[in-house]
C-alpha cells in the first residue's frame, strides 16, 4: 500500500468514525414521544419540559430556557392555545410547522436551534414554533477595517443579522442565499450568498461542492472554515478575502463574487479574491480616484519595502558595504560600532522584540497595552541602542518595517507578510542580496502558482482583460469602471447598461 | 504539475516563454562573444534573428504535423522505439547540460562578484531548490514566471542611458570592416545566446492557439533581438574595442556607468536580479528533461524531476576539472543545440517519406 493510499484509508476511517458518532444520526424513523425526548436530552439541564392541560387536552411543551424568551413563549403559544376552544392548533398558531411523528431527529434539531416543540398526544400531532431569542452583540463599528468615510456598521455573530445587513443593501430577488448545516458535532449554519445572473455558476457550484465535502466536528470561526475551503491550504497567504464590513461584502457580491457566512462568526469570506485585493480597502471607492490610487500604491509597495528593508540592512552590512554611498556608510558604521553581534542576529533580535510588543499589546487590556507599547517602543528601543545591543538606524528601519507590515487592510495578509520577512532576513544573512532576490523569485513563483477558486491569484497584476487595470494598483475615476473584474468570471460583464452586451 | 495535455498556454505565455528562455546568462557575455566583430557587433543580432526565424519554420512545421505530441513522442513515432528513445536520451542529456551550463555560469559569477567569501554550495543549492519548485508546478507556472521575470528585469534598460551618454556616439556607425571569417566566428560564439526557442518543440502540445504559434514565437525572438541590439549599441558606444575583447562581462561594466545618489555598485543589484532570467531559462530546460524522462518511463513520478536536477547539481559541484566542465557545458551543449535546431529538418524529411509531404500523422 503506497503512502497516499494509506493516508486516504486513514481519512476514510476517520470520516466513517465521525459519521457513526453523530448524536442522533440513526434516530430518524423513531416515533416522537415525550419520554423519548427526555431520554435523548438527559442531563441537558436547560431543557424545560412541561405539560399543559389546555381545554381538557394534554400538551407536552419542550424548549431550551437559554434560547427562548419566556414572555414571548407565553404570548405566542400559551395564550393562543388557551383561547383556542379546542380548535385545530395549526389554525390557532399560524407560525407553527408540523413535524411528522416519525421525524424524531428533526424535532431534536428544532429544539436545539431554539424552537419550541409541542406534542399533542391525543391528536398524534407534533408542532415546532420558532421562538429563538437570545441576547446578541449590537451592530457596532468595525475595528479591524475601520474607515473614515462610508458606512460604519459591521457584521455580528448572528447569521440572521448578517444576512439582513446585506438584504437591506441589495433589495433584489437575485440575491440568493443557500444555507447548509456544517460540523458533525456543532450542526452550525453556513450561508452561501451570491447574486444570481451575475455570479459565475461554476464558481457557485464549486463552493457548494467544497462545503458539502467538508468533514469536521465544528467550526468556531469563519477563518477556520475558510482554511478548509481554500485551494492551497499549505500556503501562508490567504486565498479568500475576509471582511466584517457589509459594504465591502455588498461590493463583492455586485462584482460577481460569492460570500460565505458562518453563524457565530462576524466575518464573511469573499471568493474568489486576488492578491492585489488584499491591499484594497472599501475606502478606496469613497475617496477621490487620485487619493485612492496613491494609497493603493503605498500599501502595495509597502509590501516590498517591509520585506526588503531590514533584510537589505543585513545583506548590505554583511556582504555589500560597498553599495552604500560613503556618507551613509559612515553613519551606519558609527551607529554599529558598539554592537557586538552580526547584523542578522541584531535584526532578528529587534524584529522579535517588535513582535513580542505587538503580541503583548493585543493580549493586554487596552489602557495597559498602550502603555506597554510606548514603554516598549521608546524605552526598550533607546535603551538597547545605548546598551550597544542594536544600532539606532536599525531601530528606525525596524519601526518603519513594522508599520508598513500593518498597512494591508487584510489582517491575514499582514500576518503572512510579517512571517515571510523573517525568511528574507535569514537568507540575507546567509547569501546577501543574491539570497534576497532568490527568495523574491521564490515568493513570486509561489504567488503565481496560487489560485483562488481556480482563478489565478495574481490577477490583475497580470490582467485577464485590460479593463481590470482600471481597478488594480491604480483606481480609475468611476466613469471608467464599466466592466466587472474578469477574475469574477461574471455572467454579466458590464456594471452599467452601456449598449448591448 | 502538468496533468494530461490541457492546452493552457495563451499567446502571452508563448511569447514570455520564448523571450525569457532565450535571455539567460549568455547575455552577460554577449558583447565579449561578438568581439571579433569589433564595433560592427551591434547589428549582428539582426543577422542572428533572421537565422533563428528561418530555423523556426521547420520547428513549427514538424509540430503542426503532430499537434498533440512533443518531440519525444514524434521521435518514437518516426524513428521507432529504439532509435526514438536513443535520440530522446540525447535530448535529455542536452537539457540537463543546458540547465547545468546556465546555473554554473551564474553561480560562479555570483560567487566571484557578490559573495566571494562563500563557496558555491549554498548559493547553488538555493538556486536548485527554487528551480525545482517552479518546474514541479508545470509549464504554465514557468510561462507565468517568464512573464513576471521580464517585467522584473526590463526596467534595467533605463540604466543603459548612462552608458550611452558617456560613450562615443561615433562608435555606433557601422564601418562594415569585417569579413566572413569574423562573422562565422562571431556566429559560433554568440549563437548560444539565442538558444531557447527550440524548446517550442516540447511545449507546442500545450499551446492554445497552435495556428498562430509561429507568429508568437517570432514576436518573442524579435523582442530578444531588439533587446540585444540596444545593449550592444550601448556597449559599442561605451567601450573601446580592447575592452570589448578583454572584459568577460561587459554588461556588468556598463552598470558601472550608472550614477545614483543613494546606491553605488548597481551591478550587484543587476547580478542579483539576473536570477529571475536564469531561473526562467533553467526551469524550462529542466521541464524538458523531466518530460523526456516521463515519456520514456511512461508515468509521472517526482524522481523524474529530482534526478536531472540532482545530476545537474553534482556536475557543478563534482570533482570534474574545470576545463572538462567548460568543454561539456559550453562546447557539447552548443553542438547538441545546433543538432536539435536542425533535427526537425531531418524529421520532416522522414515524415515526408513515410506519410507523404504535408500530410498529418495517422
Amino acid at each position: 500500500m503506497s503512502a497516499k493510499e494509506w493516508w486516504r484509508s486513514q481519512v476514510d476511517k476517520l470520516v466513517a468514525a465521525k459519521a457513526s458518532g453523530r448524536t442522533h444520526s440513526n434516530d430518524q424513523g423513531t416515533t416522537i414521544t415525550s419520554d423519548r425526548i427526555k431520554a435523548q436530552m438527559q442531563n441537558v439541564d436547560d431543557l424545560n419540559s412541561t405539560s399543559w392541560v389546555m381545554n381538557d387536552e394534554v400538551v407536552h411543551v419542550f424548549f431550551l430556557e437559554t434560547m427562548v424568551d419566556n414572555t414571548q413563549l407565553y404570548e405566542t403559544i400559551f395564550l393562543p392555545l388557551q383561547r383556542s376552544d379546542g380548535r385545530d392548533p395549526l389554525q390557532v398558531l399560524p407560525f407553527a410547522k408540523g413535524i411528522a411523528m416519525h421525524e424524531f431527529e428533526t424535532a431534536i434539531n428544532a429544539l436545539l436551534r431554539g424552537h419550541t416543540v409541542l406534542i399533542f398526544p391525543e391528536r398524534d400531532l407534533v408542532l415546532e414554533i420558532n421562538t429563538f431569542q437570545v441576547e446578541h452583540r449590537a451592530i457596532s463599528q468595525s475595528e479591524n477595517e475601520a474607515t473614515v468615510l462610508g458606512p460604519q456598521d459591521s457584521f455580528v455573530e448572528m447569521l440572521q443579522i448578517n444576512v439582513s445587513l446585506l438584504r437591506r443593501r441589495l433589495t433584489t430577488p437575485n440575491l440568493k442565499i443557500c444555507t447548509y448545516t456544517i460540523g458533525t458535532e456543532t450542526h452550525n449554519k453556513v450561508a452561501v450568498m451570491y447574486l444570481d445572473k451575475i455570479a459565475n455558476d461554476q464558481n457557485v457550484e464549486r463552493i457548494k461542492t467544497r462545503i458539502a465535502n467538508v468533514q469536521y466536528q465544528g467550526f468556531v470561526g469563519m477563518a477556520v472554515l475558510k482554511q478548509m475551503l481554500e485551494d492551497k491550504p499549505y500556503s501562508p497567504f490567504p486565498q479568500f478575502g475576509l471582511t466584517n464590513r457589509p459594504d465591502n461584502a455588498t461590493a463583492a457580491l455586485l462584482d460577481g463574487r460569492i460570500l460565505i457566512i458562518l453563524n457565530g462568526s462576524p466575518e464573511a469570506a469573499i471568493c474568489p479574491s486576488s492578491f492585489l485585493e488584499m491591499f484594497s480597502s472599501p475606502e478606496d471607492f469613497y475617496n477621490r480616484w487620485s487619493t485612492a490610487s496613491l494609497l493603493r500604491f503605498i500599501r502595495f509597495f509597502g509590501l516590498f519595502i517591509t520585506i526588503m528593508l531590514t533584510s537589505g540592512y543585513v545583506s548590505v552590512l554583511t556582504y555589500h558595504p560597498e553599495m552604500l554611498p560613503p556618507a551613509l556608510l559612515t553613519i551606519l558604521s558609527e551607529s554599529r560600532s558598539k554592537v557586538p553581534f552580526p547584523p542578522v542576529l541584531e535584526v532578528l533580535f529587534m524584529e522579535l522584540v517588535i513582535e513580542i510588543l505587538r503580541e503583548a499589546g493585543i493580549r493586554m487590556p487596552t489602557k495597559i497595552g498602550q502603555t506597554i507599547g510606548i514603554v516598549g517602543g521608546i524605552v526598550i528601543g533607546t535603551a538597547s541602542v545605548q546598551a550597544g545591543l542594536a544600532s539606532n538606524i536599525l531601530i528606525v528601519l525596524v519601526s518603519i518595517s513594522a508599520l508598513l507590515s500593518f498597512l494591508p487592510p487584510n489582517f491575514l495578509m499582514s500576518n503572512a507578510i510579517r512571517l515571510i520577512r523573517y525568511a528574507f532576513i535569514i537568507i540575507a544573512g546567509a547569501l546577501g542580496l543574491y539570497g534576497q532576490l532568490l527568495m523574491l523569485a521564490f515568493l513570486f513563483a509561489h504567488l503565481l502558482n496560487l489560485t483562488s477558486l481556480g482563478t489565478p491569484y495574481m490577477t490583475p497584476g497580470i490582467p485577464r482583460q485590460w479593463t481590470d487595470l482600471f481597478n488594480s494598483l491604480f483606481r480609475a475615476p468611476m466613469k471608467f469602471i464599466v466592466f466587472r473584474n474578469r477574475m469574477s468570471r461574471a455572467e454579466r460583464e458590464k456594471v452599467r447598461p452601456i449598449g448591448e452586451e | 504539475m502538468d496533468r494530461g495535455k490541457i492546452t493552457s498556454l495563451n499567446p502571452y505565455h508563448v511569447i514570455g516563454l520564448v523571450v525569457n528562455t532565450i535571455i539567460g546568462v549568455n547575455l552577460l557575455t554577449l558583447s565579449n562573444a561578438l568581439s571579433r566583430m569589433g564595433y560592427n557587433q551591434w547589428w549582428f543580432p539582426l543577422v542572428l534573428g533572421i537565422i533563428v526565424t528561418l530555423s523556426l519554420f521547420p520547428i513549427v512545421a514538424i509540430c503542426k504535423r503532430y499537434p498533440d505530441d512533443s518531440l519525444f513522442v514524434i521521435n518514437v513515432k518516426l524513428l521507432g522505439k529504439f532509435w526514438g528513445r536513443f535520440f530522446n536520451l540525447i535530448i535529455i542529456v542536452y537539457a540537463i547540460l543546458s540547465v547545468t551550463s546556465v546555473n554554473s555560469d551564474y553561480v560562479r559569477l555570483v560567487q566571484t562578484s557578490m559573495i566571494n567569501n562563500e563557496t558555491i554550495t549554498i548559493p547553488l543549492l538555493g538556486l536548485v531548490l527554487v528551480m525545482l519548485y517552479i518546474t514541479n508546478c508545470g509549464i504554465k507556472l514557468i510561462a507565468r514566471f517568464c512573464i513576471i521575470s521580464f517585467f522584473f528585469t526590463a526596467w534595467m534598460f533605463y540604466y543603459l542611458q548612462w552608458g550611452f551618454q558617456k560613450g562615443g556616439i561615433m562608435h555606433i556607425f557601422p564601418l562594415f570592416n569585417t569579413n566572413l571569417a569574423d562573422m562565422l566566428d562571431a556566429f559560433n560564439q554568440s549563437y548560444a545566446s539565442m538558444f531557447g526557442y527550440e524548446v517550442l518543440l516540447f511545449y507546442y502540445p500545450y499551446i492554445k492557439q497552435k495556428e498562430k504559434a509561429f507568429r508568437h514565437a517570432a514576436i518573442g525572438i524579435w523582442i530578444v533581438v531588439t533587446v540585444y541590439v540596444l545593449i550592444l549599441l550601448t556597449s559599442v558606444a561605451y567601450f573601446s574595442e580592447w575592452e570589448i575583447a578583454n572584459l568577460v562581462y561587459p554588461i556588468l561594466n556598463l552598470f558601472k556607468a550608472v550614477e545614483l545618489s543613494f546606491l553605488e555598485r548597481v551591478e550587484n543589484l543587476g547580478i542579483g536580479l539576473w536570477v529571475f532570467l536564469v531561473l526562467s531559462t533553467c526551469t524550462t530546460y529542466l521541464w524538458v528533461a523531466r518530460s523526456g524522462i516521463e515519456e520514456m518511463a511512461g508515468k509521472q513520478r517526482l524522481w523524474h524531476l529530482l534526478f536531472p536536477a540532482v545530476v545537474s547539481y553534482f556536475l557543478i559541484r563534482s570533482w570534474i576539472p574545470l576545463e572538462y566542465q567548460e568543454f561539456f557545458f559550453h562546447k557539447v551543449t552548443l553542438w547538441l543545440g545546433y543538432g536539435l535546431v536542425l533535427w526537425p529538418l531531418f524529421l520532416l524529411l522522414l515524415h515526408a517519406i513515410r506519410f507523404g509531404n504535408g500530410g498529418k500523422a495517422p
